[in-house]
């Protein structure tokens, strides 16, 4: 009995880059095999359409590595999961569940935007690092509503942002129908005026539609790893996400640190509105996006809420859907199949990560049964 | 250690499934090339011999839907005109479905760089993104599907791209809201939208001209009820204005307005179909359905586009232009009080001449 | 008099609207109940949609495609127990994928089975069931009375549940599991298989739900068609503070909600419909805030059990 809460507390306190190689490697393993489990269910079901499963299969590589144009694809799918992943990881290290990433990055898009073609006159960088501020104030405030209520009504912040996520969507649809950001010659409605060339960022291979978000992606993934295992706040958050009641006791704010971490969080998802506003669509769209904040679970969730695999979880994603676009291209694969395979990814995973610890705990309870025979 | 040696078998297996369809893609993409080669080939003899039956079968178009084709209604349409233009001409006709606007870029740059020779963007919402894209493919040409408004507004921001033709029926909301207007006891009709997209945005605006040519007193309503797929919803919303008085119902909210077609029949109220005959699904509240006749619109976009023809711009196809279709009776002739029918049949046969030009 | 049977028509419409959500939300209390956090209500619902359709489609009465959407929400809560018991994997993840899955699964099982069409074929759906003596009665004949089968099953349900839940032994076990599985475990009651029996029976209370809306409410399948009802019968639960009777109050009170809202839209209000849409989600969230505190979860909500 009391031997698990102290591995459990070392999983969820320790660092996770300087975990031991070999686990990590173990994980890794585990997850890849699950992963290719879970591709072979889905070509399976994509024969029984009576399409080549090697067809489509060959089409999803192509589409995600095969050229210049593929990678940067990729690179563009990628962007937007590295912020709502580390958005769902950084709640979820905190106790916290967030499932609104999906609205908090529309309204990360609608305040950037807002930035982005009302604010004229500025040098394009200190633009462009306006835009990201505000983005990320307007998600963070959207989720801080789902904190402030779960620390002053006790409301379950599960539900509250998965409501919020329908409202974020409407709002922004009502903003660029017929609200305040419609184009002023009201030519095609549903969307915003161009945000001012000061306000894009810079294509990062020429010729291509990958831009510098996800540089900002990167830092953000640095960002996370020294504020969750390097400042003193980041261990308070992670100790209350382990044990709330024992974080309390021991004089942690917990309150205050949920506060935190919701507007965090938020502010992180809004950065995949921003990046997506900035860097690929230069407006403000209704419905523009795809669903980056719910896969954001996913990629968290392949990740293990941790700095690189959140890198390697949204690399998968990414790849995903820039090959799965194509593979709907090439094969005539419907879209609905792609999201049936990517919740076989999910289960997989999650079934292949949890089969691996309850057999680490059968070991260590054999090793503990022979050391004491 | 042995375990970690089995793991490593196992990674190593899976690597090998990878590799063994990596090569593929190489083989698919080596006649993607040659493909764009022919398809110069292709254009010449077609505008050589423009009269004699040119070779369709190594043309190829695409359609880029924003939703899936079995919505009963927007995307569906357009899946159907493609599906027609494969079948007539044996070229190769596919589509893709469930586009985010975000998304749209990627497939553009994909289906240019692949040298397809016709890429329908099936909604104005996609405007920005192929205004973009479509100079750096000279060689493919564009269409997208406008939603033109009948006051001309919407044509001051078209640009003028030799490759881009928008392309859309004009006019249609007129044609709903004449009908509309004719049906009516209580001169009350309602037309609802599903949300605001250009391409419902532009049947609203035709909707309260149309209702005034045949029926000045009438009033006529619109309104959005904010959902495409709610059908249950949608029923409630129409529940709602017909107990209000209102006594003729139309929609266009893809699969959401089935709901209200079936609201109108529970209630025994006049309805109108959209976008495809819907006579069957309510066949006792279904007087008339009128549709965007896309299925033509497309076909003769690509017949000109073989001719030679190929117009960019704005190319609308008016009321007298095939646009619009109105389906048929399905024995409501005998229903209706003949004065209606007569009336409809007149107010119709004079719309579609072109009669009521310069009045809405 | 006039007034009267507007306000009839008006209560049967609520009922009849409500009960989809009744049922979820009865199913879900079932699983909160023994400890089960399941946000993937909306998936299961889904499928059910379209298995309901199919078995009607293919067998002509309408029970029979009850039956086919019932077994396929046992299917689903059995993948989701198995998932969240057997292998203690994160509930609120699971429900996640459970959701997509069931969106992208009933697209494309209806798509291989009935092809692309704008035809809608026609299927043996419920029909009004207008209850001898009772339903003749003037007003409340009309409002209680006229309704069809699936919705006095599912009112039926409230008590029923109830019953189960505070005045059997079995209930009682249930409960207890919910709230300390270690203490339920030690006094002889099988955590785990509480559990997969709340999962299943639950989920396929939630696939009535869903069946009723494809084949009572509306007359086919169409994709997406459960519209969010699964996520807003999260919040009735919480509303109803994790009884039948209350989820009941909720899921009439939020129907109402959106009856209410269609009529503004109709009374040419110049709310902009996205407003009007927002709404029910807006209430929601003001809903859960205010009663939160007052509804008291049960203590292992959401939280794997590992025996040991």
């Amino acid at each position: 009995m009391k031997r698990q809460i102290p591995s459990q507390a070392r999983r969820a306190l320790s660092p996770a880059p300087n975990s031991k190689g070999a686990d990590i490697l173990r994980q890794m393993l585990v997850s890849v095999s699950a992963i290719v489990i879970a591709l072979l269910l889905g070509m399976g079901l994509i024969s029984l359409m009576k399409i080549s499963p090697v067809k489509a299969f060959s089409a999803l590589i192509e589409g995600a590595f095969s050229s210049k144009n593929a990678l940067s694809e990729t690179l563009v799918k990628l962007t937007p999961l590295l912020f709502t992943g580390i958005s769902y990881a950084l709640a979820s290290r905190c106790g916290l569940t967030n499932l609104g990433m999906e609205g908090q990055m529309y309204i990360g898009a609608l305040f950037s935007s807002y930035v982005g073609i009302n604010v004229s006159g500025l040098p394009p960088i200190l633009h462009v690092l306006l835009c990201i501020a505000a983005g990320f104030v307007g998600g963070g405030l959207w989720c801080l509503i789902a904190g402030a209520l779960k620390v002053w009504f006790g409301a379950s912040e599960i539900i509250v942002t998965v409501m919020l996520n329908t409202v974020a969507i409407y709002l922004i649809e009502f903003m660029v129908t017929s609200g305040p950001m419609l184009e002023p010659p009201g030519t095609v409605t549903g969307q915003s005026s161009p945000i001012l060339d000061s306000a894009r960022l810079a294509t990062l291979i020429p010729g291509t539609r990958s831009h510098w978000g996800f540089i900002l992606g990167l830092i953000c993934i640095f960002l996370f790893w020294l504020f969750l295992w390097k400042s003193k706040k980041g261990y308070e958050v992670r100790v209350s996400g382990y044990n709330l009641q024992a974080a309390a006791y021991s004089g942690i704010d917990t309150k205050k640190n949920i506060l935190l971490v919701t507007f965090l969080a938020g502010g992180v998802a809004g950065l995949a509105g921003v990046s997506e506003v900035l860097g690929v669509q230069g407006r403000l769209y209704a419905l523009f996006s795809p669903g980056y904040g719910f896969d954001g679970i996913a990629v968290a969730l392949i990740g293990m809420n941790s700095p690189i695999g959140i890198i390697v979880g949204a690399l998968l994603f990414g790849a995903f859907r820039a090959g799965g676009n194509r593979m709907q291209m090439r094969a005539q694969v419907p879209d609905a199949i792609v999201s049936v395979i990517q919740a076989f990814v999910i289960i997989a995973v999650v079934a292949s990560q949890m089969l691996l610890e309850i057999w680490n705990e059968h070991r260590l309870k054999k090793q503990q049964e022979s050391k004491e025979a | 250690m042995k375990k970690v040696l089995a793991w490593l078998l196992v990674l190593l297996m899976a690597l090998s499934t990878m590799g063994c369809s990596a090569p593929a893609p190489a083989a698919t993409e080596a006649p993607a090339e040659p493909a764009a080669e022919a398809q110069t080939a292709t254009e010449a003899p077609a505008e050589a011999a423009a009269t004699e039956a040119p070779d369709y079968s190594k043309l190829r178009i695409v359609a880029l839907l924003p939703g899936t084709i079995t919505d009963n209604g927007w995307n569906y349409i357009c899946y159907d005109a493609i599906k027609q233009i494969g079948e007539k001409y044996g070229c190769t006709a596919e589509y893709i479905e469930n586009i985010a606007v975000s998304d749209m870029g990627e497939y553009l740059n994909m289906y240019g760089e692949d040298g397809y020779d016709m890429v329908i963007v099936h909604g104005a919402q996609f405007e920005s993104a192929v205004t973009e894209i479509a100079p750096n493919y000279p060689n493919t040409k564009f269409c997208l599907s406008y939603g033109f408004k009948i006051d001309g507004s919407t044509d001051a921001n078209l640009k003028d791209i030799s490759n881009l033709a928008y392309v859309g029926p004009v006019g249609m909301g007129v044609a709903i809201g004449g009908i509309m207007g004719i049906l009516t006891e209580t001169d009350k009709v309602v037309f609802l939208g599903g949300i605001e997209t250009p391409a419902i945005a532009d049947i609203v605006s035709g909707i309260a001209a149309g209702v005034a040519l045949t029926n000045p007193e009438a009033t006529a309503t619109t309104s959005y009820i904010g959902t495409l797929t709610d059908q249950d919803m949608a029923r409630e919303a129409a529940n709602a204005f017909i107990a209000q008085g209102y006594d003729v119902v139309c929609a266009s909210a893809n699969s959401a307005q089935l709901g209200c077609l079936w609201a109108a029949e529970d209630a025994g109220v006049y309805a109108l179909g959209f976008n495809s005959d819907q006579y069957e699904i309510a066949p006792n509240a279904v007087v008339l359905s009128v549709m965007r006749n896309f299925s033509y619109i497309y076909m003769n976009v690509f017949e000109q586009l073989v001719a030679g023809n190929w117009k960019s711009g704005k190319v609308a196809y008016d009321l007298d232009q095939q646009g619009t279709l109105v389906s048929d009776w399905h024995g409501w002739d005998q229903k209706l009080p003949a004065e209606k029918v007569t009336a409809i049949n007149e107010f119709i046969t004079k719309l579609f001449a072109g009669g009521y030009k310069g009045q809405y | 008099m006039d007034f009267l049977n507007t306000l009839a028509g008006w209560i049967a419409t609520d009922l009849r609207l409500a009960t989809p959500l009744l049922l979820a939300g009865l199913g879900l209390v079932i699983m909160n109940r023994a400890g089960i956090l399941n946000i993937g209500a909306e998936g299961t619902m889904l499928i059910a949609t379209l298995m309901a359709v199919v078995g009607s489609y293919y067998s002509g009465s309408v029970w029979i495609g009850m039956l086919f959407a019932m077994v396929s929400g046992a299917l689903v809560g059995f993948l989701f127990s198995l998932l969240t018991v057997t292998l203690r994997a994160n509930q609120v993840v699971v429900g996640a994928a459970i959701n997509i899955l069931g969106s992208g699964l009933s697209a494309t099982l209806f798509r291989i089975l009935f092809g692309v069409s704008s035809n809608v074929p026609l299927i043996d759906v419920f029909q009004p069931l207008n209850i001898p003596i009772l339903g003749d009665i003037p007003f409340f004949g009309t409002a209680f009375f006229q309704q069809m089968p699936v919705v006095y099953i599912a009112f039926l349900m409230v008590p029923m549940v109830s019953y189960y839940l505070f005045r059997t032994q079995s209930g009682l076990n249930l409960r207890a599991v919910g709230e300390n599985p270690k203490a339920a475990d030690t006094l002889g009651i099988s955590v785990y298989r509480t559990q997969y029996a709340a999962i299943v029976i639950g989920s396929m209370i939630i696939a009535m739900g869903g069946a009723f809306m494809s084949t009572g409410l509306t007359k086919f399948f169409s994709e997406e068609m459960v519209s969010g009802r699964g996520f807003i019968a999260l919040a009735a639960v919480i509303f109803g503070r994790y009884k039948p009777r209350g989820v009941m109050f909720a899921a009439i009170v939020f129907m109402a909600g959106t009856v209410t809202a269609n009529t503004l839209l109709a009374s040419s209000s110049q709310i902009p419909y996205q407003f009007l849409t927002m709404l029910p989600y807006i209430l929601t969230v003001i809903v859960l805030a205010t009663f939160a505190r007052s509804a008291i979860a049960p203590a292992s909500l959401g939280k794997p059990y590992k025996r040991g």
